[in-house]
């Protein structure tokens, strides 16, 4: 009875395989006896787990063990040659077959691929610095009687000095500035003065390449910032303001902007990787602003909440004990900046690797040039994983289904001998010499569309997971389970055929294997319907976004960028003093009417007008508190707010409900409009009630002279801000204009004339609103353009599958429909009789996604404040494409067979 | 001592090589050691330990018979070398020496 049981059969070969050959009978003999020992000890089970146990044991042992060469594995494992022999004629023999098989494969896989280099990407963000692990953002969440106004990253300088002074754990600390206006840079040796946005200027801390590591090409990042006036440019910006020549010790003249001078260019930094939030291309030392930003707000205001702050945490301390110790240095100092005793702050430490994904909506979040969202990364990784089953659920139908054609090589094999187990060997083989072809050409794939991607994002995602063994382990791994979990079903069904049944002459007529077929034929009918609902969602939310009234008409308006610097002529005032300041700001004023008088009088302008921001943007609108004159401090709330100039209401064409637009006479900083939203916001109960009341804005009084309907400043993902539009006259950083649409091009000609005339040194550079506007939509477009691209290649792919199953099904049926064609049934009752399978399954798969897709729609339309409707078609519309899709894949080939002649189907006996 | 190592583990195999006489083959070996030391070994600890005094000389080895037990496969009888007696005699005298040069300890 005992020498039934023998050892476990894997770990006998194991050994066998990988121990020195002339120790090996030695050493199977000594574990066969101790195995037999064991058993008349223990269980059966136990004896042959101690077995397992001891081969592993011997296996480390490295004077026991071998290495096989390559004749070993071909000369033990000869059959495995033989599988794959068969399984390459197998693969010549249905050529269409293998042809579909393949290529869903090898597209399930390369796109599987390129969106595991999306994922790794967008994961990837802001990790390349070395500290990245110890490295934090500052956020500030502002309380307000205790309850949380919302996170913000601005903070006031003294807060970063609070911090290197009080908390020793924290290693390094890094504040930066991003100026909310651009300025214009000149190369001296050239004179071309370009423009630059202020988003592409940095203000930085000395230590601030210490802790992020941005390579510099040139320079030395030890002595780049020893003077105030230095300054680090970027590659890019190098080539264009030098072209070929060595920048490093040229001077740059900036004009304009937070801090205008002559820089010494210090450094040369390669050109940023896209998978940083930090984007800039003009690196200042933050000292420089302290003393001469904005004529030196720093040093009037010293607690003036513009900066983002960055730490290193110390290896030995833990954020946590970090964020409680600067918490509380908060707590002692924070009176000096924020004076209000029912307002509180905390601070939060954010890992620098969450910023991408993680962030949320900040006060302000400009700061974060390109940020991810995860949702997109989630809804990717499904789309991912769907096209790959979709492939291998094309893989198990098919062979499946073909199986009959198997049956009798099955059967013949069967009877000369051939083992059940060798059999599913056969088939397994199959699959993953299938899969691996797959595999590579995927692979290939992938690299060929790497790049068609990147083009659509407008980003490098570059191949990084390329370069991991990790990944590749990972993916070999993943190809071979997917070979074997699609290999598996149809070599069992297919191996399990009797060699008595399937060799009679008129075998096959029971299907093995229908309800699974059926089940996967629904989830790709499933999986296709949420794709194309998702796709439909993401659609109906752009065009929904970009139809809706925005309450002002920003079409055919022309924004010109305003001089960065007013040349003042006759040797007019000077910045030293506040009378200075005075005395340019009217001459400002000056100039800026003439310049309106002249282009008003252009015959093809219909108005225009100067603001601080433009539509889509959002730089330095926020202010902390307002209230309504009189109110106490408690009621302090937080506004938007913008400054414009005049006609500003009839050039965007804003709705006035009470009160007058803005007059030549007023006296400047001290007029508002206000939107209907701040009036509710603060306070007012109806439009003509809040005329010529006062209202503070932190802490200096306004008056209201007018109030406008609510109007999208921004996308419409965001929900209605309380506005406040605050008259000045002075030259603007924006000038739009409104254009009839004839003689445009001309027009502008007569503008750029006048432009250049009274703002000498300037660039011209104009851009139209609406198209600066809808740029806010662009990653919700890309993320359409890609769900639609990735549907597009999952239904096709389904589609093909389909298509070859009802190829299969009809020549399988074929003389059922010749024995009815004969016995009259008309093309329509055949067409319904193949395809009402499909129908059924189809229907059912309407039915089951209706849950999934009002979920996934529901949480994606939650991002945004304005949103469109579910609705019935959002239901309807993916379900009849599909139904569509499916109906011509399966009506194509149904009606052929429905057509043919029943004398060619049923005279062959 | 000589230059060719003698593990405190090696030792042990060696001596119960010797006092099994024509039973020491593997899974003897491994039995006798296991209720000597009081614990539990490998197959592949003992297998290990004996290649290792093989190429180094201590043991020599012949096949012997083939029990049904093993599957049919033969057991491999070892017998020390009169150079292991040596060394190991050599190992005993220092041993010795040391304990006997050991200074009486106090109750401590």
């Amino acid at each position: 009875m005992k020498d039934l049981i023998m050892p476990p059969r894997l770990p006998l070969k194991l050994l066998r395989f990988l121990i020195r050959r002339d120790f090996l009978e030695e050493i199977e003999g000594d574990m066969e006896e101790v195995f037999y020992d064991n058993l008349e000890l223990y269980s059966e089970r136990k004896a042959k787990w101690l077995y397992v146990r001891e081969v592993l044991l011997l296996l480390l042992r490295s004077n026991l063990v071998r290495f096989p060469t390559f004749t070993d594995l071909l000369n033990t494992n000869i059959m495995v040659k033989h599988y794959l022999q068969l399984s390459l004629r197998q693969l010549g023999r249905n050529k269409a077959d293998s042809f579909l098989n393949l290529f869903s494969l090898a597209v399930g896989i390369g796109i599987c691929l390129v969106i595991c280099q999306y994922v790794f990407f967008e994961m990837s963000h802001d990790r390349m610095h070395s500290e990245y692990e110890r490295t934090y953002r500052v956020i500030l969440d502002r309380f307000q009687d205790g309850t949380l106004q919302g996170p913000d990253l601005y903070m006031a300088h003294s807060l970063g000095v609070v911090a290197e002074e009080e908390v020793p754990d924290i290693a390094e600390h890094v504040t930066l500035y991003v100026p909310d206006e651009g300025a214009y840079v000149t190369n001296l040796e050239q004179n071309l003065p370009i423009t630059v946005d202020g988003k592409e200027m940095l203000f930085a801390s000395k230590r601030f390449l210490h802790v992020f590591d941005f390579p510099l090409k040139m320079g030395n990042k030890e002595t780049a910032f020893d003077n105030m006036f230095n300054v680090v440019i970027t590659e890019k910006v190098a080539a264009q303001l030098f072209g070929e020549t060595d920048p490093i010790g040229k001077n740059l003249k900036i004009g304009g902007g937070a801090s205008a001078g002559d820089y010494l260019v210090t450094g040369v930094l390669e050109d940023l990787p896209s998978n940083s939030h930090l984007q800039f291309d003009y690196l200042f030392p933050i000292e420089n602003f302290f003393e001469y930003g904005w004529l030196g707000v720093v040093k009037r205001e010293p607690h003036v909440p513009i900066f983002a702050n960055y730490l290193v945490v110390h290896e030995s301390a833990s954020p946590q004990s970090v964020q409680q110790q600067l918490n509380r240095a908060v707590a002692r100092y924070s009176r000096e900046w924020n004076p209000y005793e029912n307002m509180s702050e905390k601070v939060r430490l954010q890992p620098i690797a969450d910023i991408h994904l993680k962030s949320e909506t900040y006060t302000n979040a400009d700061f974060v040039a390109n940020k991810g969202n995860l949702q997109d990364v989630r809804s990717f990784i499904i789309i991912a994983l769907f096209i790959l089953c979709i492939a291998w659920v094309n893989y198990i139908n098919l062979s499946t289904a073909r199986s009959i054609y198997r049956a009798r090589e099955v059967g013949i094999r069967k009877s000369i001998g051939a083992f059940r187990q060798q059999l599913i060997g056969q088939f397994l083989t199959e699959s993953l010499v299938i899969n691996l072809l797959g595999a590579f050409l995927g692979v290939g794939l992938a690299v060929l569309i790497i790049p068609g991607l990147n083009h659509i994002i407008g980003r490098d995602i570059g191949f990084q997971l390329f370069y991991l063994p990790m990944f590749w382990g990972c993916f070999v791994l993943a190809i071979l389970f997917g070979a074997v979990l699609s290999g598996l079903y149809p070599a069992f069904i297919i191996s399990a055929f009797k060699p008595v049944s399937v060799l009679k002459a008129n075998f096959g007529g029971k299907q093995k294997g229908l309800t699974l077929r059926r089940g996967l034929i629904m989830f790709q009918f499933l999986a296709s319907l949420c794709l194309m609902s998702g796709t439909y969602l993401v659609y109906k939310q752009i065009t929904f976004m970009k139809s809706q009234e925005l309450g002002m008409d920003i079409k055919k308006i022309v924004a010109i960028r305003g001089p960065k610097h007013i040349e003042v002529l006759d040797g007019g005032p000077q910045l030293t003093s506040y009378e200075g300041l005075q005395a340019f700001n009217q001459y400002s004023r000056k100039t800026f009417r003439t310049f309106r008088e002249e282009v008003n009088r252009l015959p093809a302008i219909s108005s225009m007008t100067g603001s601080w921001s433009i539509p889509g943007q959002a730089y330095g609108a926020s202010v902390k508190d307002v209230r309504k004159w009189g109110a106490p401090e408690s009621e302090n709330r937080p506004g938007k707010m913008f400054s414009v100039g005049l006609d500003f209401m009839k050039t965007y064409g804003l709705e006035l409900l009470a009160g007058k637009p803005f007059s030549q006479e007023l006296s400047e900083e001290s007029f508002v409009l206000l939107n209907e939203k701040a009036l509710g916001t603060f306070g007012f109960t109806d439009p003509e009630g809040a005329l010529q009341e006062k209202i503070l804005v932190n802490d200096r009084p306004h008056t209201i002279l007018g109030v406008v309907s609510n109007f999208h400043w921004k996308s419409l993902k965001e929900a209605h801000t309380p506005w406040l539009l605050r008259f000045v006259g002075g030259t603007p950083p924006y000038i739009s204009i409104k254009l009839d649409a004839a003689n445009a091009e001309e027009s502008l000609a007569r503008v750029k004339a006048t432009y250049d005339a009274l703002y000498p040194g300037n660039p011209f550079d104009y851009f139209f609103v609406d198209d600066q506007f809808d740029q806010q939509y662009h990653s919700d477009v890309q993320f359409g353009k890609l769900f639609l691209s990735f549907t597009l290649i999952a239904i096709f792919i389904a589609c093909m599958g389909l298509f070859a199953l009802v190829t299969f099904s009809a020549s399988r049926r074929i003389k059922e429909i010749g024995v009815r064609k004969v016995l009259g049934a008309s093309t329509g009752n055949l067409i319904l009789l193949l395809s009402r399978e499909y129908l059924w399954l189809l229907l059912g798969a309407i039915v089951l996604s209706i849950p999934a897709v009002v979920y996934w729609g529901r949480t994606w339309l939650d991002n945004y404040a304005f949103r469109t409707e579910l609705g019935i078609d959002f239901l309807l519309v993916p379900g009849l494409v599909i139904t569509l899709i499916a109906m011509l894949t399966v009506g194509r080939r149904t009606y052929f067979a429905a057509i043919s002649n029943p004398v060619d189907s049923l005279r062959k006996e | 001592m000589k230059k060719t190592k003698l593990g405190e583990f090696e030792e042990f195999v060696l001596l119960t090589v010797i006092v099994l006489q024509e039973q020491a083959y593997g899974v003897m070996i491994k039995k006798e050691l296991e209720e000597r030391l009081n614990t539990s070994l490998s197959v592949g600890s003992v297998q290990s330990a004996l290649k290792r005094m093989e190429e180094k000389g201590f043991l020599t080895s012949a096949f012997g018979e083939a029990t049904a037990k093993r599957g049919g496969k033969r057991k491999r009888i070892y017998s020390a070398t009169a150079f292991a007696h040596k060394v190991l005699a050599e190992i005993k005298e220092i041993r010795a020496g040391l304990w006997a040069a050991m200074p009486k300890l106090s109750s401590l």
